[in-house]
């Protein structure tokens, strides 16, 4: 909530690389949660290989500026393992301050990631994800 | 609350081009789920374009997130598709209220008919007529009522039929104080003003009196008070203290702020013709005159 | 890399008796077009949170009829911010509280006008 209150993103979703969402801040519907995950798990991995061939290292963040709104996805690097940020934002802030407050929930997030997690098995993926939304919805 | 929310949004899953968006945004509004509200909303208007009642929803919506341009928008949209809505008119009346146009307020609440006028209706004129009865009273230095920032509040609970979205705006009692002319000793001149604005950038003391005699205070102060939270955050990240003051020059007005006692906000303009220096010590003056008026009221 | 035409400016700013970083910032991205900063000052944080600043305020004084923002000078315990702007560019500098504000000011107004 501290990242939110502070960049004033309109919407947030913090991800696995898996695709496993994590929190959400925004959205009304877990379909659209579900897409906005797989969208951005498959923009992440193909900005990363982009910049494995380009530059020899991954691209971690990317931003696109629309019209009236715009997206900037992040990897935070954490001590269990990489999670992606999507935010959503308008006019209310600016990608500087998106990008500062990213920078920041990074340090923080890092710190309280210490203990290193399993990684989720690919079997249960389907059903993880759907627990998940369940969660954040109260239903699916 | 949260099992009406529920079942009416599995209402709405059941059969989502169905008119029960509009009681579930209301509903989400007066639980405070306002970016939720919105969205349902908006999704329901996609579906439904032209149906008043959903405009006049959104419109609440905005309203509570502040925003009245929009609110007015809507509301004016609600009134094109219906113009005998009797709730698009309290709503427009509470805008103008909000802005201090109290002759407008009072115009428009008078043209709802009788048949359609719910309690919130008679409520609000009486109100509205009450401020306009003070300010011919005492001349135009009188203070107009400082309402809360609430959009009109629905009296029942909103269920499906269209006119059960049924708003009583929150129009408050006057301030028989004489609060706004608190700094005019502390003040050189007639271009130059204060406003003691509270945590919510509403008008605690002072006035604005523009160009036409209309305080405009209220404006003033929702508008600057949102500046001051970006100069406290933006000193809290760059580890430079708490802020003291904040001077703006523009083309017309010089303005100054400094945080003022219990959360709240000093505000000082003075004419662009004023000496920079001369408006900080207006500032510092005004400060410690809120100060002193701050102790005794509290 | 090439310097870029503010390089001379934000040079000049920077020379400034307690100033500690000068910035041309984007206001409505808020991301440093270029700066001149001091070991140890945070320029994104700095670009970033100024730009929103001085949007806020230039909206502001928008709407309650104060017309254009020319400069705006946040005072903190420890220092302060001072910009000017000119369409979406502002000139952003941040200084420590021995700075000398007066010919700050006179120097970003008149720098302001040239920005381009």
């Amino acid at each position: 909530m501290k990242f939110i209150n502070d960049s004033r993103v309109r919407i947030a979703v913090l991800l696995e690389s898996s695709g496993r969402v994590l929190a959400q801040h925004g959205f009304t519907r877990s379909i659209d949660v579900m897409s906005a995950c797989a969208l951005a798990a498959a923009i992440h991995a193909s900005a990363a290989e982009i910049g494995r061939q380009l530059d020899g290292t991954p691209f971690t963040t990317l931003h696109h500026p629309g019209h009236e709104r715009q997206i900037f996805l992040g990897e935070l690097s954490t001590g269990r393992g990489a999670h992606i940020l999507l935010t959503v934002f308008d006019d209310a802030t600016s990608i500087g301050l998106v990008r500062l407050y990213f920078a920041e929930l990074s340090r923080r997030l890092a710190v309280a990631t210490t203990t290193p997690a399993a990684p989720p098995s690919f079997v249960d993926f389907e059903s993880d994800l759907n627990r998940n939304l369940a969660k954040l919805f109260g239903r699916i | 609350m949260p099992d009406e929310i529920r079942r009416l949004s599995d209402d709405l899953a059941r059969d989502p081009s169905s008119l029960v968006f509009m009681p579930l945004a209301d509903a989400l509004r007066r639980a405070g789920q306002l970016d939720v509200a919105l969205r349902v909303a908006l999704r329901g208007l996609d579906r439904h374009p032209y149906l008043p009642d959903a405009h006049d929803v959104l419109a609440r919506i905005h309203a509570d997130r502040g925003d009245l341009e929009r609110a007015s928008d809507e509301w004016e949209m609600a009134l094109r598709l219906d113009p005998s809505h009797a709730h698009a008119n309290l709503g427009l009346g509470f805008v103008e209220f909000r802005r201090g146009d109290l002759e407008s307020a009072e115009r428009r609440l008078s043209t709802v008919p009788p048949a359609d006028h719910t309690p919130g209706v008679a409520a609000a004129l009486a109100h509205v007529r009450s401020a306009l009865g003070a300010r011919t009273t005492n001349g135009v230095a009188v203070m107009v009522p400082e309402p809360q920032v609430v959009a009109p509040t629905p009296v029942a609970p909103a269920e499906t039929t269209p006119h059960s979205t049924v708003s009583v705006p929150e129009f408050p009692s006057p301030d028989p104080s004489r609060t706004k002319q608190l700094f005019d000793s502390a003040l050189d001149a007639s271009d130059q003003h204060a406003l003691l604005v509270d945590g919510d950038g509403l008008v605690l003391a002072g006035a604005y009196i523009d160009g036409s005699g209309k305080d405009v205070g209220e404006v003033i102060a929702a508008e600057l008070a949102g500046v001051s939270s970006e100069a406290e955050r933006a000193m809290r990240h760059l580890g430079l203290g708490a802020w003291t003051s904040l001077l703006v020059e523009a083309d017309e007005a010089i303005v100054a702020m400094t945080p003022a006692p219990n959360g709240s906000l000093l505000v000082v303009t003075a004419s662009r013709k004023t000496p920079v220096g001369l408006v900080r010590l207006l500032l510092d003056r005004v400060l410690a005159r809120a100060r002193d008026w701050l102790v005794r009221v509290s | 890399m090439s310097k870029t035409p503010y390089a001379e400016l934000l040079s000049m700013l920077s020379r400034h008796r307690g100033v500690v970083g000068s910035f041309v910032v984007s206001e409505r991205d808020g991301l440093a077009v270029d700066s001149n900063v001091q070991i140890g000052v945070h320029a994104e944080a700095v670009a970033a949170l100024a730009a929103s600043l001085h949007r806020k305020a230039r909206l502001a004084c928008g709407a309650a009829g104060c017309g254009v923002v020319t400069f705006l000078r946040l005072d903190a315990e420890k220092g302060g911010i001072c910009a000017a702007g000119r369409d979406d560019l502002v000139l952003v500098t941040i200084s420590e509280a021995r700075a000398n504000i007066g010919l700050l000011r006179v120097e970003m107004m008149r720098a302001a006008k040239a920005l381009t």
